[in-house]
């Protein structure tokens, strides 16, 4: 199946827009977990926390959703395919995993949300969760950027299927 | 008249055609990201992350 151009157009502003809101995003997620691990204001320390479980639920994990639905869209519906060039195969390996780390730390963000309005998160407690959600909002914001690196530069390669699908399709014209 | 192919043409012809293999990034990459994996795993395994998932 191969998109109209029209749709092929419509579909990469889709996934180019989904995917930088989501770097912008998790750079503001980045922003408020370090500004709740090092405020000794608690009305601030309480806020970000709150701000992250409300950005991370309602922004961050329906913008990594688009993303990778989107992403495999452009790569079913134009002739880049899904698994015929090594840079489409990497920004997968990339995305996938990435997104399955954000959902499965989606609880610990709650949780922390929740201790925060509790008004129990007292300076220094839960430090590690806290250093944690610093530390996987840095490592997804250069899983980000390498995959806007590869998306732009499209290192060359074609993978094994991706040379016998080149050669049928030139046999065949 | 036509000449026959000699057998080193035919072997030619006939040869299944070769598979490029992978870039040199393609290897680096994949020995990176296997790195990571693995810090990942260690880091989750010697500070019992993966149990605190749950909080």
């Amino acid at each position: 199946m191969t998109f109209s151009p029209w749709l092929r157009k419509a579909a990469l502003t889709a996934h180019v827009t989904s995917s930088l809101g989501w770097f912008g995003a998790v750079a503001a997620f980045l922003a408020l977990a370090v500004s709740g691990l090092q405020s000794a204001d608690p009305l601030k320390v309480r806020s970000a926390y709150l701000a992250m479980d409300l950005t991370a639920w309602t922004v961050i994990v329906p913008l990594c959703i688009a993303t990778l639905v989107t992403g495999i869209a452009q790569s079913l519906g134009t002739p880049w395919g899904i698994m015929r060039h090594y840079w489409v195969i990497a920004k997968i390996v990339l995305t996938v995993p990435a997104s399955a780390i954000l959902l499965l730390h989606m609880r610990p963000i709650s949780y922390l949300a929740e201790v925060a309005a509790a008004g129990t998160l007292a300076t220094g407690g839960e430090h590690r969760l806290r250093v944690q959600l610093i530390a996987n909002a840095g490592a997804a914001l250069f899983v980000l950027v390498v995959t806007t690196v590869l998306s732009i530069y499209k290192p060359r390669g074609l993978t094994p299927y991706g040379q016998r699908a080149m050669r049928r399709e030139s046999a065949e014209r | 008249m036509i000449e026959p192919e000699s057998s080193n043409t035919h072997a030619r012809n006939n040869a299944p055609p070769t598979t490029e293999p992978a870039p040199r990034w393609v290897k680096i990459f994949g020995a990176v990201l296997v790195m990571l994996l693995l810090a990942f795993i260690v880091m989750h395994l010697v500070g019992g992350g993966f149990r605190g998932h749950g909080a």
